[in-house]
């Protein structure tokens, strides 16, 4: 599928030539073609490919817009045939909607293109290489790969191109007890060798769960959470308008406090978008450029907003070509000063918590949040992991956590992938630090 | 026709084919505040080709419906059901082939009120939704889906199913003084069938929407839930998430034979736990039913072709049986029942819940009222989250009422509990009889690797539960 760059080129320049004078058009499109292997007590559950391509035609007129999409089969002359035969349709569902006073579209042009290729694994090699150095080990898991694909393009002639060779690897090792270790390798080039390295790691981890687990009571302790717990708070956050200029304008956010009464996070909390690492696309489904970095909490505070481009228009707000759902797609934490070989010792005694699950907001205006521990959680005592905890149901507010109770980031921060496949294989990640907090409270 | 030319061509010699083609179409329309925000069709249409090869069997979707296209997607798959040949977990285990089909009961299809119409009656319902100037934003929102399942296997299947599915939501959030509430119909897509858009017509729905617009006005300045060990009466709009998270998850086999490690997670439920385990106390009865026509997740086969029929999973309290397809029927040696579902042609399928529901019992929603003297009645879900074994779990509501001395009194708001699940049900004091019982759906229901979303439907009567931790808002 190199060539499909081409055929959505040649796709939306065909399109463009069957418009009707006043009218407006712009094609987005959905590709992956990907390798799916997924395994449990070491040996392969279910395998298997899938080619999905997926095009989102919309048309506009005046103040009035409308749009289908339909899985394609990669071919310019069926494929023309069936977008084209859609013109009618949405035409006649013009006539019928009210205008729309916020509709936005994009009136210069302005052309990307972020192409990166890899060799990945084979279906041949693969099952060889995850689960040959895993014998006798109780893996569960999935791999993820092969290439992924979005594009834009509008009657214009603005043209947007993203392309990446990339997998997920997301896996856990679970001892006897059915304790585990959870670990991710994520990347754009497959290298066994490194595979190899986080797997004697977590064989290694999975050591500690020999010991005799810790029933801990409710109440609060001081805690070490690890990359992914953090990304886990702040994902959760954002994924319920924490930085979506919409929901604060309607007061639905879960950082609603930080606007209306001032409240602030630690003057070390730093957040931002950052797309400078090209691992996520610069343009947004309608045709929006991304700036390569968007501050959203600067010290302690909330600076700008995710601005997408009917937000901007309804509330008067500069864009800045975030998605219609104003959620974050590369989340980057600022690290702090605790050298991340140090953090336990900085602890002592207290909780390591590798792993939050199933975060929700109980108290979603007060930021208050809840969850459970899951996977790597031990007591930490005298600086070193002692024993694995039962898990537990904590509930606590974000101004707590990275306020009144913050101690320190670590200085190494973590990129994470997304390794979500809902619908399609996910572009998004992140860049976390460590957090230390002098309290973490359990409820359950 | 065509779906057979398809099948017919993919000519690579193999022990078993399997094609399953899903074309799914869904109109979506959203306003906010009364404005369309989002008016967008999207139809999906692909195939997903198993092919079992020498006792492997292995998977290949694609949207490329061409003979072309089939025929390669069908080499690809076996070309991976030979390399996993060595690694083997299981050998799938493809039900019985049937034929025939199935059509959603329906009336009127999604097009039988024009465009304008249906954008009118949700500018309307805004208007009503619109009780008072503190209402800050609405949402309403309608969403249509038509569904084509045709299953087509060497083995002589040939299983065609037309589903019609409707969801209906209307919110208000209020705001006032640093305070914000909001109130929906019955929780997020909680209204979400399968039935035609004669489903409109079930619902008063001007009433309705001044009615929760009302609500979420008073909710404003209603008083924070207490905090305290209380009586606590669930109506059916909390029940659905209650019987989703803590009964249905740990009853899925895929999930105890330990497949969802990684992602969904586990259960504290195990293989030799059935026939034994006390679930719940004797008041407790569940069952899968995927027979309830209006019900979202009702179907006459799953898509491994198994024939879906009513089956109780928990009888007077003792768990029976589990959710598990044909597959895991094999490898745990439990009955299961017909649940092998995908989200889509292009993920395959895993143990899902279809329809799950509490059977009612005998007690009218009066009647529980007047057994409780000090409690909380809550109404409507809006925060949930559970453990990977499924068993500590807080669920928040939109709203609460006071019980006392046998009568319903004060509102109040932010009201939340917590608990584990086998106390939890074995602390049941009443269950509602059926003029408490409603059917409630959710689009919404994550799980797989790769992950899937897919539709459930929970049916359930209003209970009523003794000592549970009950808490407010900060």
């Amino acid at each position: 599928m190199r060539e499909l760059r081409t055929y959505f080129d040649e796709l939306a320049q065909a399109l463009g030539k069957q418009l009707f004078p006043a009218e407006r058009s712009a094609l987005y499109l959905n590709a992956e073609e990907s390798l799916f292997l997924r395994f449990s007590r070491g040996k392969v559950r279910q395998a298997g490919t899938g080619f999905h391509l997926s095009t989102t035609l919309s048309l506009f007129r005046g103040h009035r817009s409308t749009s289908h999409s339909l899985d394609l089969l990669g071919q310019i002359s069926p494929d023309l045939a069936r977008l084209t035969a859609l013109l009618p349709t949405l035409r006649t569902e013009l006539e019928q909607v009210p205008d729309d006073p916020y509709l936005n579209f994009p009136e210069e042009r302005h052309d990307s293109e972020q192409v990166q290729t890899a060799e990945l694994p084979t279906e041949k090699d693969l099952p060889a290489y995850l689960l040959g150095p895993a014998e006798g080990l109780d893996l569960t898991g999935i791999y993820a790969g092969g290439p992924i694909y979005r594009g834009y393009a509008n009657s214009g002639g603005q043209r947007n191109w993203f392309q990446s060779d990339r997998f997920t690897l997301d896996w856990s090792l679970y001892n006897p007890e059915q304790k585990a270790v959870k670990q991710t390798y994520c990347g754009e080039h497959f290298e066994p060798s490194r595979y190899l390295t986080l797997l004697d790691e977590g064989r290694r981890h999975l050591e500690l769960f020999g010991r005799p687990t810790v029933r801990l009571e409710p109440g609060e302790y001081p805690a070490y959470l690890a990359p992914q717990a953090v990304a886990d708070l702040f994902e959760t956050t954002a994924g319920w308008g924490g930085f979506s200029l919409k929901a604060h304008r309607d007061k639905i956010s879960p950082l609603q406090l930080m606007v209306d009464q001032d409240r602030r996070f630690s003057p070390a909390v730093s957040l931002s978008e950052d797309l400078s690492s090209g691992l996520v696309p610069r343009f947004n489904e309608t045709g929006f450029l991304r700036p390569e970095r968007t501050a959203l909490i600067k010290e302690g505070a909330l600076d700008q907003f995710l601005v997408s481009p009917r937000t901007s228009r309804e509330f008067s707000s500069p864009c800045n070509g975030a998605r219609e759902d104003e959620v974050p797609t590369f989340l980057c934490l600022d690290g702090g000063g605790v050298p991340v070989a140090e953090a336990l010792q900085r602890l002592g005694d207290g909780l390591y918590l590798g792993n939050l699950h199933y975060l929700n907001f109980s108290d979603k205006p007060k930021a208050r949040v809840t969850g459970m521990t899951r996977f790597s959680c031990f007591t930490v005592k005298g600086g070193l992991l002692t024993a694995p905890i039962e898990k537990m149901r904590f509930d606590d507010t974000l101004y707590n956590l990275f306020g009144e109770h913050f101690r320190g980031f670590t200085d190494q921060p973590e990129t994470l992938l997304s390794t979500s496949t809902y619908v399609r294989r996910d572009l998004a990640g992140g860049v976390w630090p460590g957090l230390l907090v002098s309290a973490f409270r359990f409820t359950l | 026709m065509m779906h057979q030319r398809l099948f017919e061509a993919i000519t690579l010699p193999c022990d078993r084919l399997s094609l399953r083609f899903v074309d799914e179409t869904t109109r979506v329309l959203d306003l906010r505040n009364g404005l369309l925000e989002r008016m967008d069709t999207t139809r999906s249409e692909g195939v997903m080709v198993e092919v079992t090869l020498h006792g492997s069997t292995a998977y290949a979707a694609t949207s490329k419906l061409t003979p072309e296209g089939v025929a390669e997607a069908a080499r690809q798959a076996a070309a991976v059901a030979q390399a996993i040949q060595p690694h083997l977990l299981v050998h799938p285990t493809p039900p019985p082939p049937a034929s025939g089909s199935y059509t959603t009961p329906h009336e009127k299809a999604w097009d039988a009120l024009p465009l304008s119409d249906k954008v009118g009656l949700l500018r309307e319902l805004h208007e009503d939704l619109s009780v008072s100037s503190v209402i800050g934003r609405t949402d309403t929102t309608l969403w249509g889906t038509t569904v084509e399942h045709h299953l087509l296997t060497s083995d002589g299947a040939d299983l065609r199913q037309h589903f019609e599915i409707l969801s209906l939501d209307l919110s208000a959030t209020a705001a006032e003084g640093g305070e914000t509430q909001t109130r929906t119909f019955g929780g997020l897509r909680g209204h979400t069938f399968q039935k035609g858009l004669e489903l409109l017509d079930d619902y008063e729905l001007h009433r309705e929407a001044r009615r929760i617009g009302k609500e979420a006005c008073e909710l404003l300045a209603a008083e924070q839930c207490p905090t305290g060990r209380f009586d606590l009466l669930l109506l059916p709009d909390q029940m659905m998430l209650q019987i989703h998270e803590s009964i249905g998850h740990a009853l899925e086999l895929d999930r105890i034979l330990g497949d969802e490690r990684n992602y969904a997670g586990s259960s504290f439920v195990k293989l030799q736990d059935f026939g034994s385990l006390q679930y719940g106390n004797e008041l407790l009865d569940v069952t899968f039913d995927p027979t309830i026509p209006q019900e979202l997740a009702s179907y006459r086969w799953d898509d491994d072709g198994r024939e879906a029929r009513k089956e109780y999973l928990i009888r007077r309290g003792t768990l029976i049986n589990g959710l598990g397809g044909s597959t895991s029927r094999a490898r745990s040696g439990l009955p299961g029942v017909a649940n092998a579902r995908a989200s889509s042609w292009n993920r395959p399928p895993i143990d899902r819940m279809a329809n799950l529901n509490l059977e009612p019992g005998t007690k009218s929603l009066e009647e529980m009222i007047a057994s409780v003297e000090y409690g909380v009645l809550m109404e409507s879900n809006r925060s949930w989250s559970i453990d990977d074994y499924r068993e500590k779990f807080q669920f928040g509501c939109e709203r609460g009422r006071l019980i006392e001395r046998g009568t319903l009194t004060k509102l109040v708001k932010n009201p939340n509990y917590r608990g584990i699940t086998v106390p939890f049900w074995h602390s049941i004091k009443a269950v509602g009889d059926v003029s408490t019982f409603r059917v409630h759906g959710t689009p919404f229901c994550g799980k797989g690797e790769p992950n899937q979303i897919i539709r459930v439907g929970h049916a359930s009567p209003a209970v009523l539960f003794s000592s549970i931790d009950v808490f407010g808002g900060v």
